[in-house]
């Protein structure tokens, strides 16, 4: 047998063991293997070499040492539960602990909140890549809020994706950054000056800002 | 695309992290490498959500942004090598290990040494399941490619392992009366 006519049966074999076969051929094959103990052979060691590779990296941990970006996706529909929810996060400093599940249903409104107040770079990107890809593919009002630790990724001084926020402001006008002024306040009175990005508007209060729009009816997503 | 359209995908996408996690520790060997790779594969894929026209190829959509990142990762790190035929030095298993953990190990040592274009093939194949055409699409290279580096790879893998099945024939647990 030349070896091109090995090769092409040998890629049948391989094709059988992976289940590329269709019904006919693989029929056939079937046939010839229970005439043939060498083909039987040579499909066994296949399939022994392809059970290796799986079970050498079935154990491999499937969990990885950092977690994709957690969100959550609140809209006032959910009326007083989520007004709660906000009123307490915001006491807390921090948000509550149980996440309601992102689902297509809970989309229907065309202005969406994006909020951030963690300092945490991967967060910062979660946040950008949430709000671009609304601006982009929607004709929906955006608004990033940031406020606490989150004011970092709008501060010109601190922010280590400046430039892609300014990059996002220019490309889509449906886009807006809104940075707390009670937390600018706090930076102030520990003895920095926060210096915010060209553009990004200042709102009294997050809580306050996310609140009201809440009422308005945009839907809220917590990066 | 409308704003629960975007969401349903984006959770998609971050659902497949932990397997394109896994996929990138088979062609790196590099948990922390591995892990950069799979977060820029999301980070790539949330944000051109709207460049996949059907969202049924998803998962091989989302290989091939995996296969960019590790192609460009390896460019960053050794630029002058012609990546698919790279060889990988592989170490010894330690003699101490179970046997099933040795033999994990031995059949990744085996894998970490074909050429990097025979193990990615040989992964997206019998790790995900892809098929041929699939890992075609994913790696863009041809169908007839695809089965040539299977095939070069498993004839490898099989010599490289074949001491392994005359060891499994042993009985593996003994009666203590």
């Amino acid at each position: 047998m030349s070896n091109e006519k090995q090769d092409i049966g040998m890629d049948r074999l391989h094709a059988f063991v992976d289940g590329q076969l269709e019904y006919a051929d693989r029929a056939r094959l079937l046939e010839e293997m229970e005439r043939d103990p060498t083909l039987r052979q040579q499909v066994c060691e296949l399939q022994r070499t392809k059970d290796y590779v799986a079970f050498a990296f079935e154990s491999f941990p499937l969990e990885t040492p950092s977690r994709p970006p957690d969100r959550r996706w609140l809209r006032w529909g959910q009326g007083v539960a989520a007004l709660l929810l906000i009123a307490v996060g915001f006491a807390a400093g921090r948000w509550g602990a149980t996440e309601p599940e992102l689902t297509a249903a809970a989309a229907p409104t065309q202005q969406v909140i994006v909020h951030l107040n963690s300092a945490d770079s991967g967060k910062f990107l979660a946040a950008l890549a949430d709000a671009e890809a609304i601006a982009r593919h929607t004709d929906a009002r955006v608004e990033v809020v940031a406020n606490a630790g989150g004011l970092d990724l709008m501060r010109s001084d601190r922010s280590p994706l400046a430039g892609q926020v300014r990059n996002l402001m220019d490309r889509y006008p449906n886009l807006q950054f809104v940075a707390c002024n009670i937390t600018i306040g706090k930076q102030r009175r520990l003895g920095q000056e926060p210096h915010l990005i060209q553009g990004i508007q200042v709102a009294p209060s997050a809580a306050e800002h996310i609140l009201r729009r809440l009422e308005q009816g945009w839907s809220y997503v917590r990066v | 695309m409308t704003i629960s359209a975007i969401f349903g995908l984006r959770k998609q996408v971050e659902a497949n992290r932990p397997r394109l996690y896994r996929m990138a520790y088979a062609w790196c060997y590099d948990r922390a490498v591995a892990d950069d790779l799979a977060q820029e594969c999301l980070a790539r894929a949330l944000k051109n959500l709207g460049s996949l026209r059907d969202h049924e190829r998803l998962e091989p959509w989302l290989y091939s942004i995996l296969n960019n990142c590790w192609r460009e990762h390896l460019r960053r790190k050794r630029p002058d090598v012609e990546l698919d035929e790279e060889q990988f030095v592989c170490d010894d298993c330690p003699e101490t290990l179970s046997y099933q953990q040795q033999v994990v190990e031995r059949v990744r040592d085996a894998v970490a040494c074909l050429p990097l274009g025979q193990r990615q093939v040989v992964t997206l194949v019998d790790l995900e399941g892809f098929a041929y055409a699939q890992v075609a699409s994913i790696l863009d290279i041809p169908i007839g490619t695809v089965m040539s580096r299977l095939s070069r790879a498993r004839a490898e893998l099989a010599k490289k392992l074949a001491d392994l099945g005359a060891r499994q024939e042993e009985p593996r647990l003994r009666r203590v009366k």
